[in-house]
């Protein structure tokens, strides 16, 4: 990793390569787990013997929008984030806003022009709340793995060993 | 000996990770909240509740649904539902015209009673699967009159032998369509699935339609 402090440094090329990895990873890894989510969900309401819930459509919308939130697009942002942050330390705020940018964007031609969804409020809610989900998640990655080096001059160098006795019954 | 190197755990949990990890059940909790609160709200012994400007009735539990509405200023308007059961092929559907779209219907069609629309829904649905199924052979097994609720019902049970394939077995499929007027608002029932499962659940259909009631 670069050690140059944040902010103070503009692109190379190869920062770019990894911005557009970044938000691939991203986009990728929702494409692959969005259908076992929603599959886990019914199939968990199935299960509980609750699958009627789904006929009141409107608030199984907000339930399965907060579903796949937390285990779609948060951590799909969040690895897209980790490995963006990796390799490109500069302009953190900048840098992580445009693999979300271009996450949405694929899921977005993918789901109109593949799947043809057609473009509803309810659908540009979806895409919304994909953006908000992968943008949380990819400042949280990539502040993450950037965390030591943003808060280098605060820590205080050494290490604490703690040595806990298992205590015999 | 455990050794608990604590620069190590506290290079893992960092804010921004701490923020990721109780992100995931706080959103989760939240969707089962949803999903806990809509069912206690609607439950109703063995089923849903459900009520709206057409209809109001009771679905069972555990079987998906779908409600849908069509919006036409010329044609009238139309609600729909339909009803899956989970773990066998098994369905329950409605439709209710409002005047406007049940004038339209009769129209179109050259309609006169629900007996004729009977008999057109059954011929067309073994039209359609004739189709996929080309030794499908249609047997009607029932006609005649019900009273559901404060309407007199007209219905039908028919059988499609060789209806559709499982595992390369032919099956039957069941069907039972009633139809009536509900103050010059047509509603359609339909029951319909594999021949085993119709018959078990059949009772389960009847406490359906004993709780429904039509909005006029």
């Amino acid at each position: 990793m670069k050690k140059s402090a944040p902010d103070e440094e503009s692109y190379e090329r190869m920062d770019f390569v990894h911005i557009l990895l970044g938000g691939t990873i991203a986009f990728g890894i929702t494409v692959l787990l969005i259908d076992i989510a929603q599959n886990l969900l019914q199939q968990t309401l199935v299960e509980q013997g609750m699958a009627g819930t789904m006929f009141y459509v409107d608030n199984f919308q907000f339930a399965r929008g907060f579903f796949i939130l937390g285990l779609v697009y948060l951590p799909s942002g969040f690895v897209g984030g980790i490995y963006t942050g990796y390799n490109v330390t500069i302009k953190l705020k900048i840098t992580l806003l445009i693999p979300t940018i271009i996450s949405t964007l694929g899921f977005f031609l993918l789901a109109t022009l593949l799947a043809n969804y057609a473009i509803t409020l309810q659908f540009l809610g979806l895409i919304v709340l994909q953006f908000v989900g992968t943008l949380i998640g990819l400042y949280l990655g990539g502040y993450a793995i950037n965390w030591n080096l943003l808060h280098e001059k605060k820590e205080t160098p050494g290490k604490l060993t703690l040595n806990v006795s298992k205590k015999s019954k | 000996m455990v050794q608990f190197n604590l620069q190590k755990l506290r290079s893992i949990f960092i804010l921004p990770v701490i923020i990721f990890l109780l992100l995931i059940p706080t959103t989760v909790l939240a969707s089962f909240g949803i999903i806990f609160y809509t069912f206690s709200s609607h439950e109703n012994g063995d089923f849903l509740w459900f009520e709206n400007q057409y209809v109001s009735m009771g679905f069972p539990k555990n079987w998906y649904g779908a409600p849908l509405e069509y919006y036409n200023s010329t044609i009238g308007n139309m609600f729909s539902a339909i009803f899956f059961a989970p773990d066998s092929f098994l369905a329950i559907g409605l439709t209710i015209y409002d005047k406007a779209a049940t004038q339209n219907f009769l129209n179109v069609y050259n309609f006169t009673d629900t007996r004729a629309i009977l008999e057109y829904e059954a011929n067309s649905t073994y039209q359609g699967i004739i189709e996929s199924s080309s030794n499908a052979t249609l047997e009607m097994v029932e006609t005649g009159n019900r009273t559901l609720g404060d309407y007199e019902a007209e219905y039908s049970v028919y059988l499609i032998r060789n209806g559709y394939y499982e595992n390369n077995v032919s099956k039957n499929l069941s069907f039972l369509t009633i139809f009536f007027f509900a103050d010059e608002r047509l509603v359609q029932i339909a029951y319909w699935g594999n021949e085993e499962s119709f018959a078990l659940d059949r009772q389960m259909f009847e406490t359906v339609l004993s709780q429904m009631s039509v909005k006029t």
